[in-house]
């Protein structure tokens, strides 16, 4: 029988939910806050929506497993990438930077690099939907 | 502004924040940062930014890659060719990429082209061709370059000729930096000391006490650079008069006090000073910002590099003692072109020559190839470099590429009139 201790949380959106003390630990953000008060069982609140928080808790359980192989999360994390929209990414990004998760953080940022290297200057705007406001001129050297 | 204010005022794109922006920038190499420029205002300000230039520089030099910078002939073309190697030690075993050819400041043809040093992502070439000779801060990574003008400074002592080229980083000063030793062609022991800096563009003679005297190097490898710099230091092996006796020291010059210092040799376990003028073997290296000499002698066979093997000295804190690192053992049928050592590797030259006879037996013509290995000097294996092209004699230089401008360059595929650049006599260098 587990006796891990749980934890609750509520998202930015107004969601709960529970998660193990020590997966939730992952992120350095949540264990200072809970080190800094007790709490008595109001949840924590965490200033990351929802959907990203599934996607985060989806990897942290991967990683958690017992006995997975290198290969095995490799593979994982090629398709649980591949499945992000770019804006599902970048929010991702933004969540795991904000949970102080120092290797989900490398791993995120890494497909955001992967996504950039190589691609023309119109093709890196169309990723971050940025507008050109270049003028010819104004690229000096 | 503030370089954290600008990452948190600067809207570069609506989806990330500006510092994870910036944080993903700075583990991009050089090329894309490069093309970023082009995407946005913000973004062009970035990168230009100096701040973010050093510490994205500070980021490349933490990683465990070594780039290499090699520069020799074409194989077929006898063009002057640089090639980027890049060997990273993060991977379970060493990769080498691909050399990749880079873009040459205008066509390079002379024979005499040298690398002077690196600094920071800076190369700094020497050129010469039949109407003289030009120096030229490189950045390959950005590809900008920019001739650096002619000295000013006439000699009272006569006609000069240079003896020998440094260039580095004064980390004191922000500042790159090259010297120059010249020799009064009528005098044996007559020298001068000119200092180059990249901010001011120009150069000022160093006051001279008439004992700077000649720089030591051994005459079969006249490409080798004999000066190098350390944190903002010179040094050359020279010889001093001391009590009527000439000595070999190394000369030591910090470059803005104008300090100037003679180093004795090492000395050997005998307790005998190391007489730097019986070398067969003589080099001076920046190894991590250490001043390294690379030392044999061998007075029956006057031979070349590994055929000897050398011991290693660096030069302690004080920059007055030596310490012994290890000797190299000697290895049969190379050459080791100086200039790259990094982590116990060493580029050597392998060069192969094979008859080519007809049908008939007669001796037609010599194929020459060359070979290009990394050796690990403290394993003692090869690792070949494929596809450099290139042919003997080389050198060779550690790089590490970076965004660091050179003020006043231009683009490499510009045009210079380099007849304004020309200085000094090019049969003496």
């Amino acid at each position: 029988m587990s006796s891990e201790k749980l934890l609750t949380l509520k998202t930015r959106d107004g969601e709960e939910f529970v998660l193990e003390e020590a997966m939730a630990f992952r992120s350095l953000t949540i264990k200072n806050a809970t080190s800094n008060y007790t709490i008595n069982n109001t949840p924590l609140p965490i200033n990351v929506e929802i959907n990203t928080m599934i996607k985060v808790i989806e990897y942290w359980k991967k990683h958690s497993e017992r006995g997975i192989s290198e290969d095995e999360l490799m593979n994982f994390d090629k398709k649980f990438f591949k499945l992000l929209h770019n804006s599902e990414l970048f929010d991702l990004v933004v969540a795991v930077d904000y949970l102080a998760d120092k290797g989900l953080s490398n791993a995120a940022c890494e497909q955001v690099l992967d996504k950039i290297t190589g691609k023309t200057p119109q093709e890196i705007r169309d990723i971050f939907n940025i507008n050109n406001d270049c003028t010819p001129t104004s690229l000096g050297g | 502004m503030n370089p954290d204010q600008f990452a948190q005022e600067t809207m570069f794109c609506s989806f990330l924040p500006g510092d994870i922006v910036i944080d993903i920038l700075l583990i991009l190499p050089v090329k894309s940062l490069s093309r970023f420029k082009s995407v946005s205002k913000p973004f062009c300000s970035l990168i230009k930014n100096p701040n973010f230039i050093s510490k994205h520089f500070a980021k490349t030099s933490k990683e465990k890659t070594y780039h290499l910078l090699i520069m020799g002939r074409h194989h077929k073309t006898l063009d002057v060719t640089v090639c980027l190697l890049i060997t990273s030690l993060t991977k379970p075993r060493d990769v080498i990429t691909p050399p990749l050819h880079l873009d040459v400041p205008f066509g390079l043809t002379s024979e005499k082209t040298r690398i002077v040093g690196s600094a920071n992502g800076l190369v700094c070439l020497n050129l010469i061709n039949h109407n003289g000779v030009a120096i030229v801060i490189w950045n390959p990574a950005i590809n900008m370059f920019k001739p650096v003008p002619k000295s000013p400074n006439v000699s009272t002592l006569g006609k000069l000729t240079v003896t020998d080229l440094g260039f580095g980083y004064h980390p004191g000063n922000d500042d790159y930096m090259i010297v120059r030793l010249l020799k009064v062609a009528t005098s044996r022991r007559k020298y001068e000391v000119e200092v180059y800096t990249l901010s001011t563009n120009s150069w000022r003679k160093i006051a001279s006490d008439g004992r700077v005297l000649l720089v030591i190097r051994p005459f079969w490898r006249p490409m080798a650079p004999g000066m190098i710099v350390v944190k903002g230091v010179a040094y050359w092996v020279g010889v001093e008069v001391r009590n009527e006796e000439m000595c070999s020291v190394v000369v030591s010059l910090e470059m803005t006090s104008e300090e100037l210092n003679f180093i004795l040799p090492p000395i050997e376990p005998q307790g005998i000073v190391i007489d730097l003028r019986e070398a067969i073997t003589l080099r001076l290296f920046n190894l991590d910002e250490s001043l390294v000499l690379i030392y044999s002698t061998n007075l029956e066979k006057v031979d070349i590099w590994m055929n000897n093997g050398f011991d290693i000295w660096v030069l302690n804190e004080d920059e007055r003692t030596w310490t012994w690192r290890f000797k190299v053992e000697p290895i049969q049928g190379f050459l080791l072109e100086a200039g790259f050592w990094e982590n116990s590797k060493a580029l050597v030259a392998e060069e192969r020559k094979e008859m080519c006879y007809d049908e008939n037996g007669e001796y037609v013509y010599t194929k020459g190839e060359t070979n290009l290995f990394l050796y690990d000097v403290s394993k003692g294996d090869f690792e070949i470099i494929e596809n450099h092209e290139l042919r003997a004699p080389f050198q060779a230089y550690s790089y590490l590429e970076s965004l660091v401008p050179v003020n006043g360059g231009v683009d490499v595929a510009k045009e210079v009139d380099l007849s304004k650049f020309l200085d000094f006599d090019p049969l003496l260098f």
